[in-house]
């Protein structure tokens, strides 16, 4: 099942952003999880995760994302995402993410926020 | 022996031939060698090394073929391979023995022929250690062989006198001894770089399998302990027909679900799934299951019960683990439903008059995430003949092989087409639908199920 994700990555202005498309599942978050982290270990501490293209998300990725948050609020950085479909917000809601991720309807307006600062 | 024609010294030759191999199968088989390739160096055996190099050098100049007084040989061969393969110790050694039997022999070429041995010996030991204390490998051997006999060649023509006499035995035997002698370390190499090689190969798959072993162990360890957890048997509840299912996913162990008698003939239903896999998941499995079952002991809401092992739970949690909860308190003497719903996927009540179920919908965050997070709790009334079901993630997100998933769609449908049948059958039914919809596709996540039917 892994095969169905697609991971990105850029930077802008200081800003690591990661892109997920297709499918975040228990096939997929092992590899999204290391691709995060390796980005984390490099020293990244401000991170967009953009879900523009993400069709599902299981709760292995909600423990990705939710992983993530975690490490970088210890090391005093900031996680934002963009950009998610109906369906994935959806997810987020039932889970109560919307509480404790700073959620943004699309990159430019997360990309301001980090500008804003943390 | 006496060269008289061209097949007798093919048949000498192909003779010699195969005594090497034997002696290369039988040394590289020998505990000695072993050690050697263990890279463990002892006194006895690197003194049966160079025994059995020293008597295969001797083997090699009785074997000799005899061309105008001098012998074309593979006195060299023990030396050499001894040296390249086992180290200088070994090389000098069997070296010493061939060039004191060779010497011990006389004749004209008698003093070249035992130096050579003996460096022949020292010469694929100084390679041995050269190379990092392995042997050098079969292309580098035969070059090597090829070199040494040359070497000795040059060393008979500096040596003998006089020079014409020389030449002439030079001339006679310098071709057979190289190929000869490159062709016994041919053999020699050959068999033992098969024997590093297999030996690497088992190491590897030595390794691997106990890799496996070890993933394999983990995996039933994470299973005891998530069926450990489960309840052996649901309580009788009164008032209704309550039945639960759980299918354990191979690498995933983190649903449970559990059923708690309280006061007042009210019965608690638990229905959760924790994030993650494996060894980890389990245990913080048996600790939500833990926390939350202690937390409905003591008398109070259902909303302060998940609320406080939610504080309880989010102070263990590590690495983003985090556990969707459904806590459902079912009073049957009233007929009502008070639950909490921490982030879990929606129960559905079916209504006793027909109809689309109703879904039970979050009040709350998942929990672990947040310590202090607060929870709602909401309460529907029950009518006899209502059909409640609970399930995991698991269920609806089985794949068929076109990898669409089962979905809450058919799950609604399967029940709609079952709602009046016992809480049991209707998990029959549920599970049936989902076997044959995955088809030969594995189950990916555990698949966990609660079915209470209002009596």
């Amino acid at each position: 099942m892994s095969d169905r994700v697609e991971i990105l990555e850029r930077r802008a202005g200081g800003v690591d952003i990661i892109t997920v498309k297709g499918r975040l599942d228990a096939g997929s978050s092992e590899r999204v999880e290391e691709r995060i982290n390796h980005l984390l270990d490099a020293g990244g501490r401000s991170l967009l995760v953009s879900l523009c293209d993400l069709d599902y998300i299981s709760s292995s990725g909600l423990r990705v994302l939710l992983a993530t948050l975690k490490r970088l609020k210890r090391d005093g950085g900031a996680l934002r995402i963009a950009c998610a479909q109906p369906q994935i917000l959806e997810v987020f809601t039932m889970a109560g993410f919307h509480r404790i991720f700073s959620i943004f309807p699309d990159e430019a307006a997360a990309l301001d926020e980090f500008a804003a600062g943390p | 022996m006496a060269l008289s024609g061209f097949n007798d010294m093919f048949f000498v030759l192909l003779q010699m031939i195969c005594v090497i191999v034997v002696a290369a199968y039988l040394i590289s088989r020998t505990a000695s060698f072993t050690e050697v390739l263990e890279r463990r160096v002892t006194w006895k055996g690197q003194a049966i090394l160079v025994l059995l190099f020293g008597a295969l050098s001797i083997y090699g100049t009785e074997s000799g073929i005899t061309i105008l007084g001098a012998t074309a040989n593979v006195r060299d061969l023990g030396p050499m391979v001894g040296g390249l393969a086992c180290g200088p110790v070994v090389g000098l050694g069997a070296g010493l023995i061939g060039a004191a039997y060779r010497f011990s022999l006389g004749g004209f070429t008698a003093l070249p022929c035992a130096a050579a041995t003996i460096l022949a010996g020292l010469f694929g030991g100084l390679i041995f250690l050269l190379v990092g204390k392995k042997f050098i490998g079969m292309h580098g051997a035969v070059l090597f062989a090829i070199g040494t006999e040359a070497f000795h060649m040059g060393l008979t023509l500096a040596i003998c006198r006089p020079l014409e006499q020389a030449l002439t035995v030079v001339e006679g035997v310098a071709l057979p001894m190289i190929i000869a002698n490159a062709t016994g370390v041919f053999i020699f190499a050959f068999i033992i770089a098969n024997l590093i090689t297999e030996r690497q190969t088992k190491a590897e798959r030595d390794s691997f399998l106990s890799e496996l072993e070890r993933k394999k162990a983990e995996l039933r360890i994470a299973h005891d302990i998530q069926m450990s957890f489960l309840p052996e048997r649901l309580p009788e509840v009164p008032g209704v027909d309550l039945a639960a299912l759980a299918l354990p996913a191979k690498e995933v162990g983190g649903d449970f679900y559990d059923a708690i008698p309280l006061p007042g003939n009210r019965t608690a239903l638990v229905i959760a799934d924790v994030s993650g896999k494996g060894v980890p998941a389990a245990l913080f499995m048996a600790l939500s299951r833990t926390v939350m079952r202690a937390n409905t002991l003591v008398p109070r809401s259902a909303r302060e019960a998940v609320s406080e092992a939610n504080a309880l739970i989010a102070a263990d949690a590590k690495s983003g683990m985090f556990v969707t909860l459904f806590y459902g308190v079912v009073d049957p003497g009233v007929k009502t439903l008070t639950y909490v719903n921490a982030g879990h996927n929606p129960p559905f009540l079916f209504r006793a008059g027909g109809g689309r179920p109703v879904e039970l919908k979050g009040t709350g965050i998942i929990l672990g995430v947040m310590p202090e997070a607060e929870y709602g709790e909401e309460t529907v009334t029950l009518a006899s003949g209502d059909l409640l079901v609970c399930y995991t993630d698991g269920v609806t997100e089985a794949i068929n092989p076109n990898e669409e998933q089962f979905g809450e769609r058919r799950l609604i449908e399967t029940i709609m087409g079952c709602r009046d049948l016992p809480a049991g059958e209707v998990i029959d039914r549920i599970l049936e639908a989902v076997t044959q919809f995955s088809g030969d596709e594995p189950q990916f996540d555990d698949q966990t199920l609660i079915v209470m039917r209002v009596a």
